[in-house]
């Protein structure tokens, strides 16, 4: 088993529409020292440009782990997760829904639609802090990814 | 019979519109004359095609009684037969199908035929005088024709009063339709306010609780990545302000956990309360360890309700008994007896107590007993308990003493299924 220290970088991305909330996310993988590289998008048609390599993304690394939030302008988080979840590159792509609802539908629809978890916002950073934690100790360090950019 | 079938075709509504609720036993057919008139809308199209058949029918009927009280006329008064009494079935048959006008006419005709056969010397009343003779045939007709007269006069009366009825039938639905509209109108309103209700609770969940989220966050990381720069009075506010949203966020959950409660209208499923408590118990693990708190119950029933809205009610007694304990640590027991048709919960604990002039006022919306500082809390516990209770058709109530401790009570209807 590789230690932490030669464990190469996870590719993340962040689709998240609120500044703030992103900054404190970063925040969060800063604290706990999450050996990522973390990339950002505003939106959902953002999310799906980056992910399917489309114009100014066509470099875009395929990412480990998605953080998708619900609550969009535009496409939204279950939109995103639709999509992905039927496109036979990304559907590998473990997603994680991070968002403030904690409504019943949001939680079944975004199972339904093959979401990998489901976490709620927590209020305080320091939970926030141990939530990035978990996610880097479960999803990184547990379990097996798989490769970033898989060959079909 | 036959009503009866009609009814089961009837929609149910109009079921109790057309019941005559004064129908006696011997009126039986009169009654469900009139409840096949209420329910004519049913069967309209038959009544249509039926209604020339009818009136063909009437004029047959009236040829053939015209011509029966000719023929037993003639027979009677100019042949002899002794038959008199044979015109009495017809007069009252004249009586009961064509009313006062059928049974003069039929009157009218016997009068005519009976007076010239008499006249003439034939039939039954001849006497040996003519005088004689017509005083006896009319002592005669005068029975006949008058009790025939009084039946069909009987008769109209009771027509009269199925019209009566009939029309007070209509106005009856007609009353019926206009209240359906109006409850129609008020029920879609309470739908479209529900809905709107429903809309501002997911607002409240996510729009509110989101900027507070981020207030909160950024001045902990400023907090974290900052704080060696600023000063002990500048990490006070720092703190004020995280405990602030912290309030903030407990206060839009206790309002949503409210509307919640009013909101839920499935109460209805058999929840075994033992199970409840002992889940409350691994929910509020954490302050029962941290207080060494002690939380024991006797045997608890099963109960029809709806077992979100019941954790909810086990988890803010058991939560308040585990906040308001005394010095020592906290023992709460949770018990239930069985009173008539309900069943009466407690939730008592050893803590401080309350005075008894507070009974009242701890279950209405933002009353709290203690300072933020003391006790943590947002006022919304216990009224949102009585919420509750009251929604599940019971009640609740507290029996305290200041240091004695507090016993919460509430009822719940029996439930007739065992576990």
């Amino acid at each position: 088993m590789p230690s932490e220290n030669d464990r190469k970088p996870v590719e993340i991305l962040i689709v998240e529409d609120n500044t703030a909330d992103l900054m404190i996310m970063q925040e969060a993988l800063l604290d706990t020292q999450f050996l990522a590289n973390v990339h950002t998008t505003r939106n959902g048609e953002e999310a799906m440009k980056f992910l399917r390599r489309v114009g100014d993304c066509s470099a875009a690394p395929r990412p480990h782990l998605i953080l998708l939030d619900l609550n969009m302008p535009r496409k939204n988080g279950h939109e995103v997760l639709q999509e992905i979840k039927s496109d036979r590159l990304l559907m590998r792509i473990p997603v994680i829904i991070l968002t403030t609802s904690h409504a019943d539908d949001d939680i079944s629809r975004a199972y339904g639609a093959h979401a990998n978890c489901y976490i709620r916002k927590p209020l305080d950073f320091s939970a926030f802090c141990d939530v990035m934690r978990q996610i880097e100790a479960f999803w990184v360090e547990t379990v097996s990814l798989p490769e970033s950019s898989p060959c079909v | 019979m036959r009503h009866r079938t009609q009814l089961a075709i009837a929609h149910p509504s109009d079921k109790e519109i057309v019941r005559d609720p004064d129908a006696k036993p011997n009126r039986g057919g009169f009654a469900a004359r009139l409840r096949e008139v209420g329910q004519r809308r049913f069967f309209a199209p038959a009544q249509h095609q039926g209604k020339p058949q009818l009136r063909l029918g009437h004029c047959i009927e009236a040829a053939v009684l015209e011509t029966a009280v000719l023929v037993v006329g003639v027979l009677v008064f100019f042949c002899k037969s002794p038959l008199e009494y044979g015109l009495l079935p017809i007069l009252i048959w004249a009586a009961l199908r064509f009313g006062v006008l059928g049974a003069i006419t039929c009157g009218f005709t016997i009068v005519v035929i009976s007076t010239l056969s008499t006249a003439l010397g034939f039939g039954p009343f001849v006497r040996s005088t003519s005088q004689d003779s017509l005083i006896s045939l009319y002592a005669f007709l005068a029975v006949t024709i008058v009790c025939t007269l009084y039946l069909a006069g009987v008769f109209a009366e009771r027509k009269q009063a199925e019209r009566e009825v009939r029309r007070l039938n209509a106005e009856l639905e007609q009353l019926v339709r206009n209240r359906t509209a109006q409850l129609e109108a008020t029920n879609q309103e309470l739908c479209r306010s529900n809905a709107e209700l429903g809309a501002f609770a997911h607002v409240a969940s996510h729009d509110l609780q989101e900027p507070l989220r981020t207030v909160s966050s950024c001045v902990q990381i400023l907090q974290k990545r900052y704080g060696g720069a600023l000063d002990a009075h500048a990490n006070e506010i720092i703190n004020h302000t995280v405990r602030g949203c912290q309030r903030m966020w407990e206060w839009i959950n206790a309002v949503l956990t409210m509307a919640h409660v009013n909101a839920t209208t499935e109460c209805q499923e058999n929840v075994d309360t033992a199970v409840l408590v002992e889940q409350v118990r691994a929910d509020l693990a954490h302050a029962i360890n941290e207080g060494e708190a002690s939380l024991s119950h006797g045997e608890l029933p099963c109960v029809q309700a709806s077992p979100q809205l019941l954790a909810e009610l086990f988890q803010n007694l058991i939560g308040n008994a585990l906040k308001f304990r005394g010095d020592g640590p906290a023992v709460v027991h949770v018990s239930a007896v069985r009173q008539a048709d309900e069943w009466v919960f407690s939730v008592a604990d050893q803590g401080i107590g309350i005075a008894p002039e507070h009974f009242e006022r701890i279950f209405q919306l933002f009353q709290r007993l203690d300072t933020e500082d003391r006790f943590a809390g947002t006022g919304l516990g216990l009224a949102i308990c009585k919420s509750i209770v009251t929604r599940h058709g019971g009640r609740i109530w507290v029996e305290s003493q200041p240091g004695s401790g507090t016993a919460f009570f509430f009822t719940l209807p029996a439930n007739p299924q065992p576990c």
